[in-house]
């Protein structure tokens, strides 16, 4: 499996505004939120229990887990409403165990935390059009060339479509991505990596120690279809949650 | 507060795309042959394809990538058409000789089927039914709300060929293509 990771910058309300995230998933079908789910619990499991003796692997696992997790949730918001609390309360954990740090990215001159927790509260999605050519993943058949349907099953087999090549033509940012894991989308602007980086200390994340979703999420969270479609009001909150993550930890981010 | 229309899309060529994921991606430059969900189909050849019984299926766009010519349809266009073949009608897939076979997916809140042409009523009407149903289902699983879908088709009206668009929550459409496929309703076009 391999994810596109897309980084747009802009302007907004005469602030540069940088979106990076997941835009696309390939070379599997849609993961099965239950599999998610059951691997996310195992290896949160399995951290728990070597947390003492082995710290490093405690904490691969425990983040790994909270990985799976928050992919589940985005799959299945409603049957997978528990694993929102877990993530956080597994977060809270590896934060004060470990501390969470953010990335800096030279590059764009943001700092960047990539953590999957913030999905959670995402609200803005990236969606990605274009053309692809692929393959079928049993006969090896370039598109319309076989019978095989992706995602139907022969003889015991699944066909997937393997994309051999993308050609983008547009990102939208929207609450309605293809691809539910593709609410794995943050917002930085530049602002904050100067405050930051001023001193050259990379910004240290306190989300899950902070956050109410250690109690649950809300209604709001497990219904996209009551979320309000006004594009900036999604952006802005999207950038409140990274922003208040990143450098206001008093501050409760959802 | 900016326009909504401003708001949500930026061409690929101002994101900077990180190749540091398993596969290289490349961003061409397209020469757009003919504008989106354009077909060169004259009334002739459509009526041709109704009397004929065949279905055909029409790319969303054709145009040229590195000097190759390409067709890129709709990803349900795969499903289509194996399931109109399995039900014993004749498929064409609508493209220039030559053309490269591709899929293209545009993000839309709403779900974008195939442009059809031809034999639509029927069988075609059944299949598109029952594939909107399976994601309505697959929709009621996940608890999301089915998506509004837009059925697509070539008709000849005024003499002129055209596209006609339905579209609609996916349960209304779903039962509006159902309805026609038992009515068999083929009276589409001008004879």
């Amino acid at each position: 499996m391999s994810r596109l990771m897309i980084t747009s910058e802009f302007q907004m309300n005469g602030t540069t505004v940088l979106i990076s995230g997941a835009a696309l998933y390939e070379g599997e079908q849609r993961p099965d939120p239950a599999a998610l789910r059951r691997r996310g619990q195992r290896r949160a499991t399995h951290g728990l229990v070597v947390l003492e003796q082995a710290p490093s692997r405690a904490e691969a696992l425990l983040r790994a887990a909270i990985e799976d997790m928050v992919d589940a949730f985005l799959l299945d918001r409603v049957q997978n409403a528990d694993l929102f609390a877990r993530a956080h309360q597994i977060g809270a954990l590896i934060e004060q165990t470990f501390s969470c740090a953010c990335v800096i990215d030279r590059d764009h001159g943001t700092l960047v935390n990539d953590c999957g927790i913030l999905a959670l509260h995402s609200r803005l999605g990236l969606s990605p059009g274009g053309t692809t050519w692929g393959h079928c993943s049993l006969c090896g058949a370039k598109d319309f060339m076989c019978d095989h349907i992706p995602g139907s099953v022969y003889e015991g087999e699944k066909c997937v479509r393997n994309i051999d090549r993308w050609d983008a033509e547009e990102v939208s940012m929207t609450q309605r991505p293809r691809e539910p894991r593709c609410f794995r989308t943050w917002a930085h602007t530049k602002d904050s990596y100067a405050r930051r980086v001023g001193g050259n200390t990379p910004g240290r994340c306190w989300h899950c120690r902070m956050c109410r979703g250690r109690g649950g999420p809300t209604t709001d969270d497990l219904d996209p279809a009551q979320w309000s479609d006004d594009g900036w009001s999604m952006l802005e909150a999207a950038i409140a949650v990274a922003q208040h993550a990143v450098t206001r930890p008093s501050i409760i981010n959802d | 507060m900016k326009a909504r229309t401003a708001w949500g899309q930026w061409p690929a060529a101002e994101a900077v795309i990180n190749t540091g994921c398993d596969t290289v991606l490349r961003v061409s430059i397209s020469e757009l042959v003919q504008a989106p969900t354009e077909n060169n189909l004259s009334v002739e050849e459509v009526h041709c394809f109704e009397h004929a019984g065949v279905l055909g299926l029409i790319p969303d766009r054709v145009y040229k990538v590195d000097g190759q010519l390409v067709a890129s349809f709709r990803p349900d266009a795969q499903a289509i058409r194996v399931a109109a073949q399995a039900a014993g009608i004749t498929v064409e897939m609508v493209a220039p000789d030559g053309a490269e076979f591709a899929m293209r997916s545009q993000y839309a809140v709403d779900w974008v089927l195939p442009v059809l042409a031809g034999a639509t009523a029927g069988v075609p009407c059944q299949i598109l039914a029952t594939l909107i149903a399976a994601r309505i289902e697959g929709c009621m699983r996940r608890s999301e709300k089915p998506p509004e879908v837009a059925f697509r088709e070539v008709i000849v009206e005024d003499g002129k060929v055209q596209e006609r668009e339905l579209r609609g929550p996916a349960r209304e459409v779903e039962q509006l293509l159902r309805k026609r496929a038992e009515s068999g309703d083929d009276s589409r076009s001008e004879p």
